[in-house]
């Protein structure tokens, strides 16, 4: 689980940086300053990475026991800029203290 | 089991799933198009008057270069030059006036062909005429030829300015067919569709085909758990 925790916290950062560039920087570039060179090259790679991103939390929520709607919200707040570094946040925290519940339990 | 398979939940369950994979289906072919799009050759609109793409001593239209043109008018045989430097022998340029009578008509320059080794240039047919051609976009200036000479670096307008006594329009022609037919010692100067080149590379929408249909199978993936999941919880 706590791999699966890493996981899910490094694509969200990946994803989140990527969608940064493309939303602010090459979206723009491409259809104010018409050059699309940035937005042809970034656009796959984040499609790409966002698919990852889909799997690995896929895969986090088979831990945690995520309902659907909470599974699907986390998948969606990959695509809205900003979103993905809140939701990454409060993910974080409250897996953690999950599994410090957890090693807490088998302690006693 | 069925029972459980077919509660109200779980269909909503089914629906969803297979709206999702339905989705990511369609749009995969939708990008898949867009593949294909690259390797399509050009088809041509039917030819656009003249008047409606190109303007009097102003600039081409957007979208008008590449574009076929036709234009009715008369063949100036005072102001027909030859144009050198085109990879062999030289073409054949006149200015046509668009309409039928009076000497202010404006012009628009045609290149009626490329000429024959040593041949001289044929006259262009007197009276009315009616060209169909490839409107191409005006070649930089450079300099208008000295008074006398009828030989031309490149295929401008603006090069011409000072020597035809009415305005012209921006751009030229390549003659492709004319009623009559143009004279058999003059060769049609080739001038094929340009395919438009469709946004992005091939590569991009190649790679979103896969990634629709990665997100369609992984739905169908995601599905499988969730029922399956949800049967061995009940």
């Amino acid at each position: 689980m706590k791999s699966a925790l890493l996981r899910y916290r490094v694509l969200a950062y990946l994803v989140g940086v990527m969608l940064l560039v493309l939303v602010f920087v090459a979206v723009p570039l491409h259809y104010l300053r018409d050059s699309p060179g940035l937005s042809q090259i970034v656009s796959p790679i984040h499609g790409f990475l966002f698919f990852v991103y889909v799997l690995v939390t896929f895969d986090l929520s088979r831990y945690t026991k995520w309902s659907l709607p909470r599974t699907l919200l986390i998948m969606i707040s990959g695509t809205i800029p900003f979103m993905s570094f809140v939701m990454e946040h409060k993910v974080n925290a409250e897996v953690t203290a999950e599994l410090a519940a957890q090693t807490g339990e088998l302690a006693t | 089991m069925l029972r459980r398979l077919l509660a109200p939940q779980m269909l909503a369950l089914h629906v969803v799933a297979v709206v999702a994979v339905l989705a990511c289906a369609l749009l995969g072919l939708w990008q898949l198009d867009r593949t294909r799009a690259f390797n399509q050759t050009a088809v041509d609109p039917a030819p656009a008057p003249i008047t409606t793409v190109t303007q009097v001593e102003g600039s081409l239209r957007d979208g008008a270069a590449g574009r076929l043109v036709s234009l009715v008018g008369t063949y100036d045989a005072t102001q027909q030059f030859t144009v050198t430097d085109r990879g062999g022998d030289p073409w054949v340029l006149t200015v046509l006036q668009v309409g039928a009578t009076g000497p202010a008509r404006p012009g628009v320059l045609v290149v009626r062909g490329r000429l024959a080794a040593g041949a001289v240039a044929p006259a262009p047919p007197t009276g009315l005429v009616e060209v169909i051609g490839r409107l191409q976009a005006a070649e930089p200036s450079s300099g208008a030829p000295a008074t006398g000479s009828y030989e031309l670096a490149a295929v401008s307008p603006v090069d011409l300015l000072t020597r035809v006594p009415y305005p012209l329009y921006d751009g030229y022609v390549v003659l492709r067919s004319q009623v009559p037919p143009a004279p058999a010692s003059l060769a049609l100067v080739p001038s094929p569709a340009v395919p438009d080149t469709p946004p992005g590379y091939v590569w991009q929408h190649a790679g979103y085909v896969a990634l629709w249909w990665a997100f369609g199978l992984f739905a169908l993936f995601f599905w499988y758990r969730l029922v399956s999941d949800r049967l061995a919880d009940s």
